[in-house]
């Protein structure tokens, strides 16, 4: 009989995985490196972080030796940012550019605001304030489109210094002698849309709401119940719907839910335990909105943490960690959304914090099956979107809930997989979490593979 | 079970009517028509079969015949496109009946089809090779026409009806298996000798 050959010219892009029994669970928000002190120079005093756009580099304010670190991202080294001119001077606060090129530095000392190119790692000037409206420069925020920067001045209605940002000058100051407020202010942020600016003042516990267009206040974000008790730290949910502001007070846990739309204090967030907002210094929100996360620098019962707040309920979930951290002060997201940057002022250490991916979305199984002559493969198809928050590197599918059976780890490239030789009669459910680069996994997503593709 | 086939033949051989020399050899190609639509999406439609026959009168108007037949193709699975080939080799043994008329003879036959399958599928979920032996059976009409010296030319047309199961030794066992169904038409014409 005729001997036949069969020409391989096609692989079907599928793997048949042994079942391997591992241990895993998702990963809770962890310290996955902390930046020792000895990468900063002695008595370091640090203070605030910024990272830049691109999410190569963060710079870290360091008061005591007037100078400011920049960290590579990647291979998390240190190395001074130049001052040939030494034009920093107790630089406290630190914000960036959006477009990435350079960052302005308060200097909380000689009432000045430093310019540092982020492409040569130089201070390169000061913003030009001919009116000599910098005082006491506190925090920095740009609008979201760049063309104008605001600086609080911590001074007694010091108000808030106006930058152009094309000329690096100042060109006036926001004042409110009237209310009167912008007094003491001690931190601004921008509606994601960039129309609004709040502005928290500790000299009478308020925030103010300045129209950016004109510059002018329009009024005090309206607090009933007067939870405002020296707010350090402002922060909005991407959609601009809701704000946070964090009162660095003591004697009871706050961080104030705004609603933007109405501009009115609305609550307190939830704390579960009452140690995990006390005293809370700074604030970010993740890109996808559903986490905050807050620095307690508190000397309470818990020491020094990053508590969580969950968005949607208002409510902290947990903390990060008691033991990571050291009088946590500033702290920034990565733009990718991976991991946060925490300055400890208490050890001048820089912790890393991973944020796990969430959850894989779209989730879907359908069954399929590969017909030969003389047999029946029987298999299921899955398929799943990437989470919203996080980038993972793989993803790991498993047949239990215990995420104990690993059927497969697939690249974080790939959003579907074929699971062969599948009793047709049996009904599977399927386990699916995101992996990102630091090893951290997202809650499962799971389906049951009932219908036919 | 080759074996077998191949005493049978003998035996068939042994039974024709030395006496009547009445004895038609031919060589003989076709296009095999699939039947079944699972055949027919992996393969196509069908494709050439290829073989011999012999034709021996036993008495009167009454002929045994045997035949070997080949037919291979390669194609390609639905949905996932896996490659795979299939070939099937027949051995039909049976009976004709010839009724003459001007320049030949028409025939109809009927008989056993002992069919070996063998499919090679190229992927890594099923066993890449199954083989195996099944019998069917054929139905079978034409015409012998008388050629000149003693050729003849048979334009025929049959119908084979075979059904083989998957090997028992599924290495898989959640692989399934399924009852391949080889069945088909055949149209196609012989050139051969009559011995006579």
């Amino acid at each position: 009989m005729q001997k036949l050959f069969l020409t391989l010219t096609a692989i079907i892009g599928v793997i048949n995985v042994s079942h391997t029994m591992v241990r895993a669970e998702p990963n809770p928000n962890t310290v996955i490196y902390t930046i020792p002190n000895n990468n900063f120079e002695n008595f370091s005093q640090l203070a605030f972080v910024a990272i830049t756009p691109d999410g190569t580099k963060a710079y870290v304010t360091d008061q005591e030796n007037n100078h400011v670190n920049v960290i590579n991202v990647a291979t998390r080294t240190v190395a001074l940012v130049a001052d040939p001119d030494n034009l920093l001077n107790e630089p406290f606060a630190i914000a960036i550019k959006p477009d990435g090129t350079q960052a302005y530095v308060s200097n909380f000392s000689n009432n000045t605001v430093a310019i540092i190119d982020i492409a040569t790692n130089t201070v390169i000037g000061t913003v030009v304030d001919s009116g000599a409206t910098i005082n006491t420069p506190y925090a920095i925020a740009f609008t979201p489109d760049g063309t104008k920067a605001y600086i609080t001045n911590k001074a007694v209605f010091g108000g808030v210094s106006i930058v152009n940002t094309a000329t690096n000058t100042v060109t006036g100051l926001v004042t409110d002698l009237v209310t009167p407020t912008l007094s003491e202010s001690t931190a601004v942020a921008f509606t994601p849309n960039g129309s609004l600016a709040y502005v928290a003042n500790i000299a009478n516990n308020t925030v103010s709401i300045i129209d950016v267009a004109s510059d002018t206040v329009l009024r005090i974000v309206n607090d009933p119940d007067n939870t405002f008790q020296l707010p350090l730290g402002i922060a909005f949910t991407p959609d601009g719907t809701k704000a946070y502001v964090a009162n660095d007070q003591f004697f009871a846990p706050s961080v104030s839910i705004v609603n933007v739309g109405t501009g009115t204090v609305t609550g307190l967030v939830n704390d579960i335990n009452p140690q995990t907002l006390l005293a809370p210094f700074n604030i970010v929100i993740t890109a996808d909105g559903t986490t905050a996360y807050v620095t307690i620098s508190s000397n309470n019962n818990l020491g020094s943490t990053v508590s969580m707040i969950n968005v949607a309920t208002d409510t902290v979930t947990g903390i990060v960690g008691n033991s990571d951290f050291a009088i946590p002060t500033g702290l920034a997201i990565t733009p990718d959304g991976t991991q946060i940057y925490v300055v400890n002022q208490g050890n001048s250490t820089i912790s890393i914090i991973g944020i796990p991916p969430t959850n894989p979305i779209n989730f879907q199984g359908c069954k399929t099956k590969n017909v030969f002559l003389m047999r029946t493969d029987f298999i299921n198809k899955l398929s799943w979107e990437a989470p919203a928050s996080g980038v993972p590197v793989s993803y790991n599918l498993y047949r239990d809930a215990a995420l104990t059976q690993l059927i497969t780890a697939v690249p974080g490239t790939v959003t579907q997989y074929y699971d062969h030789n599948r009793n047709p009669k049996v009904t599977y459910t399927y386990y699916l979490t995101a992996v990102d680069a630091s090893g951290a996994m997202s809650p499962a997503s799971s389906v049951d593979v009932t219908k036919s593709c | 079970m080759l074996k077998n086939k191949i005493i049978v033949a003998l035996l068939f051989v042994g039974c024709l009517n030395a006496d009547e020399h009445d004895i038609l050899l031919e060589a003989k190609g076709a296009y095999f028509l699939a039947s079944n639509d699972t055949f027919k999406n992996i393969y196509g439609n069908g494709g050439g079969i290829y073989g011999a026959e012999i034709t021996g009168k036993v008495c009167d108007s009454w002929y045994l015949f045997a035949s070997a037949d080949f037919f291979s193709k390669n194609g390609c699975t639905c949905i996932f496109n896996t490659p795979t080939n299939v070939s099937i080799a027949n051995i039909g043994l049976g009976i004709k009946y010839l009724v003459p008329f001007c320049y030949g003879d028409f025939y109809v036959g009927l008989g056993v089809l002992p069919t070996h399958l063998r499919t090679f599928d190229d992927s890594p979920n099923v066993p890449f090779k199954d083989s195996k032996w099944g019998c069917g059976g054929i139905a079978k009409t034409g015409f012998f026409i008388n050629l000149p010296c003693n050729f003849l030319l048979d334009i025929f047309f049959d119908y084979s009806f075979v059904k083989i199961s998957c090997p028992d030794s599924c290495p898989t066992p959640f692989t399934q298996p399924r009852k391949a169904n080889v069945s088909g038409f055949w149209f196609g014409a012989g050139l051969g000798y009559r011995f006579n």
